[in-house]
């Protein structure tokens, strides 16, 4: 399975193929999830309709921990197996997990401001949260910084695989300690205790936001893949310039 | 619309539209513009040949 995609030309291949189906659940999912979120289901009998917040507060702190994970994956698979292809992966996760992470942020303090009436509070998940984005940023520098990429692959995999130890933190901080954030409310033992009429527009806005994240990520590698190719084609041929595109914009993403 | 909540709301789900249209449009342009890049190298090694 590993070894399959170590070819960049069969994962460039694959990559073409999938992103388009990628982006289109990505649309879809969406679109219905929008709908369903801002306009079909109900209110909260609590909260009114400020729990339509969490139609996008979630998704984007689902996503948060969930890209930072591939990350930490993908920086042992490079430790442990050199597949070329895993520092690639890592890195071009990186924005998008920062973005989301960012988001989950700002949504959440939207979300607090009628609920709890503060905008932010030091709770123990806000905390965490936030550390998670400054380890992002730190991931992202190094990557952005170091002049041999081998010596910031080295120093970005090991930052990876020891701001790892914040996920569970994340995770169950609700539990270890007290705390204005609410519990697991999907993810239980006993079944989700969110009314269905709820739980469908949530899980559309979750599958719309990680085939996002998919999109985003191979999107994001398959441009790296061709830039490492053009860099390799300049070094073989000194005297010729490689032409630098009409706009670099996205070149950091 | 939603109430005293109408600003709270339509804020949340406007960040996360904006932040994530841009994400797409950055991801989109850095994917053309590489294709841009190495489809004119491409060209320049075919021309290189054809004078050689």
């Amino acid at each position: 399975m590993w070894s399959r995609f170590s070819n960049p030309a069969r994962f460039e291949a694959m990559a073409r193929a999938l992103a388009p189906i990628l982006f289109a659940v990505f649309a879809l999912c969406a679109g219905f999830g929008l709908y369903t979120g801002l306009l079909a289901s109900p209110a909260d009998y609590q909260q009114g309709d400020a729990v339509r917040i969490m139609y996008v507060h979630v998704p984007a702190a689902w996503l948060a921990m969930f890209a930072y994970s591939f990350i930490a994956g993908m920086s042992l698979v490079a430790f442990v197996w050199r597949h070329s292809l895993a520092d690639v992966a890592a890195r071009a996760a990186a924005v998008p997990g920062a973005a989301f992470t960012a988001l989950a942020l700002v949504t959440g303090a939207i979300w607090g401001k009628p609920t709890w009436g503060a905008w932010w509070v030091w709770d123990a998940r806000l905390t965490s949260m936030l550390i998670l984005f400054f380890v992002y940023l730190g991931y992202v520098a190094i990557w952005q910084a170091a002049s041999e990429p081998a010596r910031a692959a080295r120093f970005a995999r090991i930052l990876a695989l020891v701001g790892f130890i914040n996920i569970p933190i994340i995770k169950f901080s609700v539990d270890w300690w007290n705390s204005l954030h609410q519990p697991a409310s999907i993810i239980r033992a006993d079944g989700p205790t969110i009314d269905a009429a709820m739980l469908t527009p949530l899980f559309a806005m979750i599958i719309a936001y990680s085939a996002l994240f998919g999109w985003l990520t191979l999107t994001g590698m398959q441009a790296a893949l061709i830039r490492q190719r053009l860099e390799r084609r300049a070094m073989r041929a000194p005297s010729r310039p490689v032409a630098e595109p009409a706009s670099d914009a996205g070149s950091a993403l | 619309m939603f109430g005293t909540h109408t600003p709270y709301v339509l804020a949340s789900y406007a960040i996360s539209l904006a932040v994530i249209g841009a994400l797409i449009v950055l991801r989109w342009r850095g994917l053309a513009a590489q294709r841009q890049r190495e489809a004119a190298v491409k060209g320049d090694g075919a021309k290189s040949e054809r004078q050689a």
